[in-house]
């Protein structure tokens, strides 16, 4: 029943994205070439602006909160699932943008279409919670994407950066093939591209054959390895040390935060609705990427003496630990996934607000953090940001009783419940080994002795705030957790209905 | 009106009063930093022993309780309450806890507010451990130590090796800590509480009992430490500052002990029986070649960290005799050692105040130059053998007394290890005591100061006390440990 009188209210936040993005282009092209005006830089006024348009997405979320729809001919969908994750999205990216200004003015990205194309990313992250079908799933994955490599590459006056948006690029189109390739063999021995139908038509599986079964299971594997590719899960995680390291570090902090939530959303209703009678079979697949995931991001992050390499290898190490939680199937695990993500998200925010704000003088500029040895001496150059920096990564390590600790708690509990004892073994394991390269950095704030003291620039406004409402977060957790737990136990409760 | 106000949650929440105000005070104001945390951590002993003053020593439950609604959906609450085994443990800490601030009024000159706050945050963190009736907030807390130690030894340690023993214990202890944290979700898992006194009554099945125990086992045997497992220790030890050794020998290693009487034995009766000739086996060679290593060491601190595991050992054999005189011999022992290697670690705290060194051989002929020192440390040491009239003499007779009903071989092997420990005590003694003076060395001596003859006395006080009149202390924890093996032996 195909009734398309109500799509427009249901998809407003995304249409109202879209004219405003169309709205801040057009301003943005016409005012920064224009000579009356001056040729004006419009970074910095363009960021702000995207501030308010998120903003107001964000108020349009809250006021018309339409959850429990199919918009334009079953391609989108949503529950309440959906809304809050694009609550989470939305208020992360308004989080994000303030306190990028800073660091793009400082490091004089000048180009206005760098918020542009952020604004479009958000954009089709909102879109992808939402998908319902394999050919929205194409079309939105490959929107993001390209978002993603242009960003990657946007600081035009480093190699590094430009490489980094090129090997992006080239090994992300691959893994779009992929997708394409995997639906296609999906449609080609089902028939089907809508999610519902293979819902509808996987049921029952366990009690009668389904016909071509292998070749649907061999779609299944192809677009399950481009959407672990875009997660940078083993064995597809080798982009990401290199891309995340290249890009300019607000864009590492995009790329850190936003697409994880995203492409979780898509995986869980892919697997747990459409899929979930195939339970036993694709079970196998994210428990070798959880424990490929765990065991390459542990042991990568070992080596890593550079602050963006060593966060993409922590996020693949967090990566596996969520995968961990699709391994029970139910509500539980679904659950776990999403605090851990939530949790992640923060302690993200408050890593990444503070790689913003250390800066370091070396004639004539200043110039952000690179190795994690410029770290030394910290505790008494700014001892407050050391403190913060040795709570944020206790937190990392899943040390109690901070955030990180509850959040690896939940995740064990899906992964024992599940019975599935040697990964969690092989998680505890790990998690003891990457103990001890957060602690390094910790012993470098403080316990090492100190050459050449580095002169640090005071923190900003923006990133101060951020930084201080994280580790508030992260350190308080603990008091009530509840707060937190119930309105994710109803999220995760609408996958079941 | 005493009678209704809890005494634990005052004693709980007094080191914490004490933190946020110590955080107010500007971190150039020293003297008032130190006297804010003293009176804090005095406050915080007193109320202690309001605690043992209202402990009614005939109740077999759990007294002082107090339940909060911490996290409901998922069953967890937030428990207190004391029993007569945790009661003399937070005695311990708080009392131990005004030691290391005492210490450390002259020899932490740097951070010294970072410092005093990671004293009071580790105060409250150890009587947490002691007074939480769940396991998951066990868990918790027992885990939380281990950062504000890490930064403690990490930071103002002596120079030489005290980060790579700051990395030893916080390495060792999560790895262990970290299987508990498996066993800790399958008990969650299956039971779907983790509240303590319903686990004691679940009943595991045999193989659950068996693995569950092992995984507890890894985490405890770090912390007491056993020996294949005890290698932090010595590092730990003889790299932390004075009063981090305190607080480490005194509170730390009875944290295994605790959790040993508190969740192995209770929750898995049938697995303890089944491992008690691996714990007896391990406690022997720990006690044997813990003594013999310590012969060959040169540097002090390590001679008692080794003496602290020989003694642990003899703890472990009294827990796993399961009877009367076996349990309370090791509760006893726990809390005398507690004294007695705090106070060797004062000694020697002591002379590292004075010449920055440890090692052995520039010490001498120290009471031509010391005597009120070397009385000191000759009671220490005559305490650490197990001297009659001491406070260990009690509780290694005891011990003796249980294993000799357990296992007549065991008792016979383990008393040996008395006469080793004889053996490196005396002649500790003897090196630094006696003899005479290293004048090639040292050419000045001062004996204790006023703040350090305060600091040793109430330890020779209460091990005195503890040896000559064991009663005060052992009435209060005579109904817990009965109600313990009978619960024990009923399942």
């Amino acid at each position: 029943m195909t009734n398309f009188t109500f799509d427009i209210y249901f998809t407003l936040p995304e249409i109202y994205l879209v004219i405003s993005i169309f709205v801040l282009l057009l301003f943005g092209v016409l005012a920064s070439g224009s000579a009356f005006l001056g040729y004006p830089l419009l970074s910095k006024v363009v960021g702000l602006i995207s501030v308010q348009v998120l903003t107001f997405t964000f108020l349009i979320l809250i006021y018309f909160p339409y959850s429990n729809f199919t918009s334009w001919n079953f391609f989108l969908t949503s529950d309440f699932f959906v809304l809050c994750s694009k609550l989470i999205i939305v208020g992360s990216s308004i989080i994000w943008t303030y306190f990028s200004i800073v660091y793009v003015v400082n490091e004089k990205i000048n180009s206005f279409e760098y918020w542009i194309l952020i604004l479009l990313a958000v954009l089709a992250l909102l879109c992808i919670l939402q998908t319902y079908d394999l050919l929205t799933l194409y079309l939105l994955i490959e929107f993001q994407s390209l978002s993603f490599y242009v960003l990657a590459s946007f600081k035009r006056s480093s190699e590094f950066s430009t490489e980094a948006g090129l090997k992006y690029f080239v090994l992300g189109a691959f893994a779009s093939a992929f997708l394409l390739f995997g639906s296609s063999l999906l449609y080609g021995f089902t028939g089907l591209t809508n999610f519902n139908d293979f819902h509808i038509f996987f049921t029952g599986f366990l009690t009668e054959p389904i016909p071509f079964m292998s070749g649907t299971f061999l779609g299944l594997v192809f677009i399950l390895a481009a959407l672990f590719f875009k997660l940078s899960v083993s064995p597809f995680h080798m982009w990401a040390p290199d891309v995340y390291e290249g890009s300019p570090t607000s864009t590492t902090a995009f790329f850190t935060i936003f697409p994880k939530l995203a492409i979780i959303t898509l995986l869980l209703r892919i697997f747990l609705i459409s899929f979930h009678d195939l339970f036993s079979t694709w079970k196998n697949l994210f428990l070798l990427g959880s424990f490929l995931s765990l065991l390459f991001g542990s042991l990568g992050a070992l080596a890593q003496n550079k602050w963006k390499r060593f966060l993409a290898y922590s996020s693949i190490n967090h990566i596996g630990f969520i995968l961990i939680g699709f391994l029970p199937g139910e509500t539980f695990g679904i659950t776990s996934i999403v605090i851990y993500l939530f949790i992640y998200i923060v302690t993200s925010f408050a890593i990444f607000s503070f790689l913003y704000t250390v800066r370091l003088y070396e004639y004539p500029q200043w110039s952000q953090i690179r190795y994690l040895d410029e770290v030394l001496g910290l505790s008494k150059t700014n001892p407050l940001l050391a403190v913060s920096l040795t709570v944020i990564l206790f937190s990392m390590a899943g040390i109690p009783p901070l955030s990180g600790f509850f959040a690896k708690v939940f995740v064990l509990l899906a992964g024992v419940r599940s019975s599935t004892y040697g990964l969690v073994l092989i998680a505890i394991i790990m998690s003891s080994i990457s103990c001890f390269y957060y602690i390094r950095i910790i012993q470098l704030a403080y316990f090492s002795k100190v050459q050449r003291w580095p002169i640090l620039q005071p923190v900003d406004k923006s990133t101060s705030l951020v930084l201080g409402i994280s580790f508030f977060f992260i350190s308080l957790l603990f008091v009530d957790i509840e707060l937190f737990y119930t309105p994710i136990k109803r999220m995760a409760l609408s996958f079941t209905l | 009106m005493f009678e209704t106000i809890n005494p634990l949650l005052l004693t709980s929440v007094s080191p914490l009063i004490g933190l946020f105000y110590l955080l107010l005070i500007p971190k150039t104001n020293v003297n008032h930093c130190r006297l804010a945390t003293l009176y804090s951590s005095c406050v915080t002993f007193l109320l202690s022993l309001l605690i043992w003053i209202q402990f009614n020593q005939s109740s077999p439950f759990f007294q002082f309780c107090k339940t909060i609604n911490w996290f409901s959906s998922l069953n967890f609450y937030y428990t207190v309450g004391i029993d007569g085994i945790s009661l003399f443990f937070i005695l311990l800490t708080t009392f131990l806890i005004i030691l290391c601030i005492l210490v450390s009024w002259e020899s932490v000159t740097y951070y010294v507010k970072e410092y005093l706050i990671s004293f009071l945050l580790l105060e409250f963190l150890l009587i947490q451990v002691f007074s939480v009736l769940d396991l998951f907030l066990f868990y918790l807390y027992f885990e939380s130590v281990l950062i504000p130690m890490f930064l403690i030894i990490g930071i103002w340690g002596s120079r030489q090796r005290k980060v790579r023993a700051a990395y030893q214990f916080f390495i060792y202890t999560l790895i262990g800590s970290l299987l508990m944290l498996i066993g800790l979700v399958y008990i969650y898992l299956n039971v779907g509480t983790t509240d303590l006194q319903i686990l004691w009554n679940f009943n595991f099945s045999e193989t659950q009992q068996i693995l569950l125990w092992l995984a507890f086992f890894a985490s405890f045997a770090v912390k007491i430490p056993m020996v294949p497992f005890h290698i932090w220790l010595p590092e730990a030890h003889a790299e932390a500052p004075t009063s981090g050794s305190v607080i480490l020998a005194g509170v730390l290693l009875k944290m295994g002990g605790y959790g040993f009487l508190r969740f192995s034995l209770p929750m898995f009766p049938v697995a303890t029986v089944y491992f008690t000739p691996l714990v007896f086996t391990l406690s022997l060679l720990a006690a044997l070649y813990a003594s013999l290593t310590t012969l060959r060491q040169v540097d002090l601190k390590k001679i008692i960290a080794y003496s602290s595991v020989a003694h642990m050992s003899f703890v472990t054999v009294g827990i796993f005799t399961l009877n009367t005189q076996g349990v309370e011999g090791s509760i006893v022992l726990m809390l005398s050692h507690g004294l007695v290697s705090s106070a060797l670690f004062l000694c020697v705290g002591v002379l590292y105040d004075r010449y920055k060194t440890r090692i052995l051989k520039y010490y001498g002929g120290l009471v031509q130059v010391m005597p009120l020192f070397t009385i000191f440390f000759l009671f220490f040491s005559f305490c650490n053998i197990g001297f009659p009239g001491t406070s260990s003499f009690i509780g290694e007779l005891l011990v003796l007394l249980g294993s000799f009903q357990s296992n007549i071989f065991l008792t016979f092997t383990i008393a040996f290890s008395i006469i080793l420990s004889a053996g490196y005590s005396i002649w500790l003694l003897n090196r630094i005591g006696f003899g005479s003076l290293k004048l090639t060395y040292f050419t000045l001596f001062q004996d204790v100061s006023r703040r350090e003859f305060y600091i040793l006395l109430p330890l020779l006080f209460l091990i005195l006390w503890m040896g000559l009149l064991p009663n005060n202390f052992l009435n209060e924890i005579h109904f817990t440990v009965s109600g313990l093996l009978e619960h024990c032996s009923n399942s």
